[in-house]
């Protein structure tokens, strides 16, 4: 992560009355340009280190349309990884992050307030002051807020952990439904099981199916140890029987196998949480 | 046997949402009185919540007064869940959880126990009270914060081309151009979107507002006429900051805390 450059973007106010708005930072960047309000000649305000890993990008928050902006800023760059912070009260965060919603190198956007104790105006404030004054912290700053912005460890594996179970739940709850049906002596119950049963496969199971390999294929499950310093030993039984279809796969005891997996899953979280690592 | 409505679902995942559909067919259950709703759903952006699905619930509960009993489902282990304020809600009466994969007996049980509960008198537990009105509070604050930059803009105008008119008093001083109609039609249209929580904090004066905020619209509107002198319309531009600066003095009267 050292050698990637960095890139935080934050969308600002012009804050008149108060030193670390847009304004002053345009002033600093530019000081021949004087303007009042928003300078339609430099209307993206970018500040790096010497350490040229690091930059740090300022819009304004009046930019019309905000979103398609940052876009195409972010568009216009190669193999960097962006950060966002948007003032709460420019009422931009939805416009951004909706914007930025596909784009694989964005962190999801984060909203700031100057008026409430928030970790991330403090970071930014100590950066803009930075930024202002030519103090020589920036590196350190910038990181300190590059760390606030981004998900931490514990958020990334809660993520991952959800995007590789949710689609080994519907075939949890199939099972046990089925399971239940072959314990039944009601005819008219099995008879109607048959045609659920298909629409279940057609309609839902399939694409699940797809969405396992699809995971296994990038491996998530590799990505997801990883986050806990933990390399992937063996793979899951369950994931043993992807190559022969789905009938192969759900010829396996699912219900118990997903559980099982769930509560593998369940413990590399709970050994982030704790802050360990293996 | 029970007759099964269509659920409310709230679960961002579409097949995931039909699986859970079909299960509660199948099994019978009718859960047209209940909610289930996914703790990471999200109607849009998330912001800064980890739990929008809960978030969504505060809402719901606290403003609309919904008093539907809730199941919270998500892949998070309860206890964990229990030492996060976002996750307060769950103290509420007529909310339980369920942690993914859960076996259909448990989501059957918990879905019983929901729909045994009578009527529930208060929506929200005291913390997620709290967490709710300092939410509004917030929202009001960071309103009064923007009138803050707006009556200072207006006033700066207002003082430049004041400047102006000592030097051409009889040139209408551009600098008044730069205050913008759009600008307070949209502080007001917030205002009116604001008015439901303001009115529930009882903030002294604020039956007023709306009027300031008409008041200087119309003062900006004879500013944008030009049917009256250079000098008159610095007078009104000094109004406007005025009576923008009126609202922002009512508004500070919100408390933190």
């Amino acid at each position: 992560m050292s050698n990637t450059e960095k890139i935080i973007i934050v969308v600002l106010g012009n804050w008149s009355n108060v030193p670390e708005g847009w304004k002053q930072i345009h002033n600093k960047i530019y000081e021949n340009c004087k303007t009042y309000n928003k300078c339609v000649n430099h209307e993206i305000l970018t500040y790096n280190s010497r350490n040229t890993n690091y930059h740090f990008v300022v819009f304004n928050e009046d930019t019309d349309p905000i979103g398609k902006e940052v876009v195409n800023f972010i568009n216009g760059t190669t193999n960097k990884q962006f950060a966002i912070a948007v003032h709460y009260n420019s009422n931009k965060l939805d416009n951004v992050s909706i914007a930025v919603n596909n784009l694989g190198n964005v962190y999801t956007p984060k909203s700031f307030s100057r008026l409430t104790d928030d970790q991330i105006w403090k970071a930014l404030n100590a950066l803009l002051e930075c930024i202002c004054k030519s103090c020589g912290n920036y590196d350190i700053l910038f990181n300190k807020l590059w760390q606030c912005l981004v998900p931490t460890s514990i958020d990334i594996a809660h993520s991952l952990r959800s995007q590789i179970l949710t689609p080994f739940i519907p075939f949890h709850l199939y099972c046990q439904i089925n399971n239940e049906i072959k314990k039944t002596t009601d005819d008219k119950k099995k008879s109607e099981w048959t045609q659920e049963s298909k629409q279940w496969k057609e309609e839902i199971l399939e694409i699940c199916y797809a969405e396992i390999k699809r995971i296994n294929n990038n491996k998530i499950l590799e990505e997801f140890f990883k986050v806990a310093g933990k390399s992937q030993n063996e793979l899951p039984e369950l994931f043993n029987h992807l190559s022969n279809g789905i009938d192969d796969f759900m010829k396996i005891d699912l219900d118990s196998c997903i559980t099982t997996f769930a509560n593998d899953l369940e413990e590399v979280v709970n050994l982030i949480e704790s802050g360990d690592q293996i | 046997m029970s007759i099964v409505t269509k659920p409310q679902i709230y679960e961002n995942d579409k097949i995931l949402k039909e699986a859970i559909i079909k299960t509660l067919f199948s099994l019978n259950k009718a859960t047209d009185n209940s909610i289930l709703i996914n703790i990471s759903y999200s109607e849009n952006s998330n912001g800064n919540t980890i739990y929008p699905g809960m978030k969504y619930i505060l809402h719901l509960r606290g403003e609309h007064n919904d008093t539907t009993p809730v199941l919270f489902y998500g892949y998070v282990r309860i206890e964990y869940l229990k030492k996060k304020p976002e996750a307060s809600i769950l103290q509420s009466p007529a909310v339980e959880y369920i942690q993914m994969p859960f076996k259909v007996s448990e989501l059957i049980r918990a879905i019983d126990r929901l729909q045994d509960i009578n009527r529930i008198s208060k929506p929200l537990d005291k913390n997620s009270q709290k967490i709710l009105l300092e939410e509004k509070k917030e929202k009001i604050r960071s309103f009064k914060h923007r009138g803050d930059n707006i009556y200072r803009a207006i006033l700066l105008n207002a003082e430049l081309g004041r400047e102006a008119i000592h030097e051409y008093p009889t040139k209408y001083p551009g600098q008044l151009d730069r205050i913008k109609i759009e600008a307070i039609n949209g502080y007001l249209k917030e205002y009116k979107a604001l008015l439901p929580f303001v009115k529930t904090l009882g903030i002294k004066g604020s039956d007023d507002i709306i009027q300031h905020l008409k008041n200087a619209k119309k003062s900006v509107e004879i500013i944008k006429a030009k049917s009256s002198s250079p000098a008159e319309a610095v007078k009104k531009a000094i109004d406007c900051a005025g009576e923008i600066k009126k609202v922002c003095d009512i508004l500070s009267r919100v408390s933190k805390g």
